[in-house]
């Protein structure tokens, strides 16, 4: 039995969809720059189909500053292409997403990657802007990047990391557009 | 003289709109339950905003008054349903309460005709493009049927009727225009008796100041100045009956107005007046004074 667990623990790391599936990464937080909202209703609609997807705590539409904020809850399975259909289902364009999320580091097809549970990994990459390098394999990692628009999978391109369990200090680093 | 419930009630037993009546309480029930919708011009052709999956209640009223006197008196419910983003489709139905019959139907706003036809329409936005934050330019294309449930003008036979339109415009947070053009054509041949057939079109320009740009709860504020254009081409532009013209029907008219639309977070409202700056009607028809209209909006997702 127990010979037959550690066989099936192995499959499952070498398998993709089953690595995803044990990944206990996750998406805490997002910045969703919104392009094409011109109207109050505008923002409620993409509110009303962001609020929707499972794993969303909060979620907070401006107009004004055509972006969404979104806070997960621990344990999601969100994922940025999911974030971006939802937006465009709603009529909107979706734009770069800034987000903060925590998961291990892995090497997938040669590149680093960030473990998240229920999706297939994200690739790390360094900011051109001159951002810190991902973690090293195998540690876990607090990142704060961006994804470009129109690049649903990734990568992040990573702004602040650390490579421990501590976090940095909330609002310590300001957001793309400039929210808070 | 008739109170307006005596004349609304004989009018509805005449155009057998007693069952769409009824239907009346359960539309503005839904509406009750519903989130606040409504994303544009009163009368002019604009592109549908409902996302996938929402729904919106419309409720019109439209009154056109000749010298002092109320001509045509309507209300209209609209159902509208969003089956893509990027794809509608309308529902209306008539409740008109009162008309001396002296004027040509026209459109009550773009998407509800004021002739007492049950409309379904469908519109499909072919292009969308979000150049930056709170802009968009997008044109749409809807098609569409009537289906008469009263002669319009009185004494001519209803017919069916296929409509089309195309619009295209920009929205921004602060500046919006649309224009666009509508045409709807009865299906019978051209001696059978039908109403006339009916081209508008539309221009609209719109402003929001930028201290009514703000998120919820504020409400959300803005203005229009509404020109829309009535035409008919020739004989095919006037009713027909036993074969022959009538003469009292079709011509030329050009109407300006400014409008108004509020939305609130669960409600919207909008309407304002058009004014007739230009008329050449055939026949003796009576000259509009001025067009008024009022929509309320409600949509939930």
């Amino acid at each position: 039995m127990r010979i037959a667990f550690v066989v099936l623990c192995a499959v499952g790391s070498f398998v993709p969809g089953l690595a995803s599936a044990q990944a206990s990464g996750q998406i805490l937080e997002i910045h969703q720059r919104v392009f094409g909202m011109d109207c109050l209703p505008c923002s409620q609609a993409v509110h009303a189909t962001i609020s929707r997807i499972a794993g969303v705590e909060s979620v907070e539409v401006s107009m004004r500053r055509g972006g969404a904020d979104i806070h997960l809850l621990p344990g999601n399975t969100v994922s940025v292409a999911q974030l971006r259909a939802a937006i465009r289902k709603a009529g909107y364009e979706p734009k770069e997403t800034w987000l903060r999320a925590r998961g291990e580091v892995a090497v997938d097809q040669g590149a680093l990657v960030l473990k998240l549970a229920g999706q297939a990994p994200l690739r790390l990459e360094a900011s051109a802007s001159g951002g810190p390098v991902p973690c090293q394999p195998g540690e876990d990692m607090l990142v704060e990047g961006t994804i470009e628009a129109g690049k649903d999978q990734g990568p992040i391109l990573v702004e602040q990391r650390k490579c421990s369990a501590e976090s940095p200090a909330p609002g310590q680093h300001p957001r793309p557009d400039g929210g808070g | 003289m008739d109170c307006i419930f005596e004349r609304v009630a004989r009018r509805a037993r005449h155009v057998h709109c007693a069952p769409l009546a009824a239907c009346l309480p359960v539309v503005l029930l839904l509406a009750s339950r519903a989130l606040a919708n409504g994303h544009g011009p009163v009368y002019g052709l604009a592109t549908p905003t409902l996302s996938e999956g929402g729904w919106a209640v419309d409720v019109g009223a439209m009154d056109r008054l000749a010298g002092t006197r109320s001509q045509d008196l309507n209300l209209r419910p609209m159902v509208s349903y969003g089956l893509t983003s990027d794809v509608q489709l309308s529902a209306s139905v008539p409740l008109p309460l009162y008309s001396r019959g002296t004027l040509d139907p026209v459109r009550m706003m773009a998407l509800m005709p004021a002739a007492p036809d049950v409309e379904m329409l469908l519109g499909w936005r072919f292009h969308r493009q979000a150049p930056a934050v709170g802009a968009r330019f997008e044109s749409t294309l809807y098609a569409g049927v009537d289906y008469p449930v009263e002669a319009s003008p009185p004494g001519i036979a209803p017919a069916p009727a296929v409509v089309g339109a195309l619009v295209t415009g920009y929205a921004s947070r602060s500046i919006y225009a649309w224009i666009g053009g509508l045409y709807r054509r009865s299906l019978t041949a051209l001696e059978a008796d039908h109403p006339g057939d009916q081209i508008m079109a539309s221009l609209v320009l719109g402003y929001r100041p930028p201290f009514l740009a703000r998120d919820a709860p504020a409400a959300d504020w803005r203005i229009f100045l509404e020109g829309v254009g009535e035409y008919t081409l020739g004989d095919q532009g006037q009713g027909q009956l036993a074969g022959r013209t009538v003469p009292n029907t079709g011509g030329t008219e050009v109407l300006v107005g400014p409008t108004v639309l509020g939305l609130f977070g669960a409600w919207g409202i909008s309407g304002g007046p058009l004014f007739p700056v230009y008329s050449a009607l055939n026949g003796n028809q009576p000259t509009e004074r001025v067009r008024l209209a009022l929509i309320f909006t409600y949509w939930w997702f």
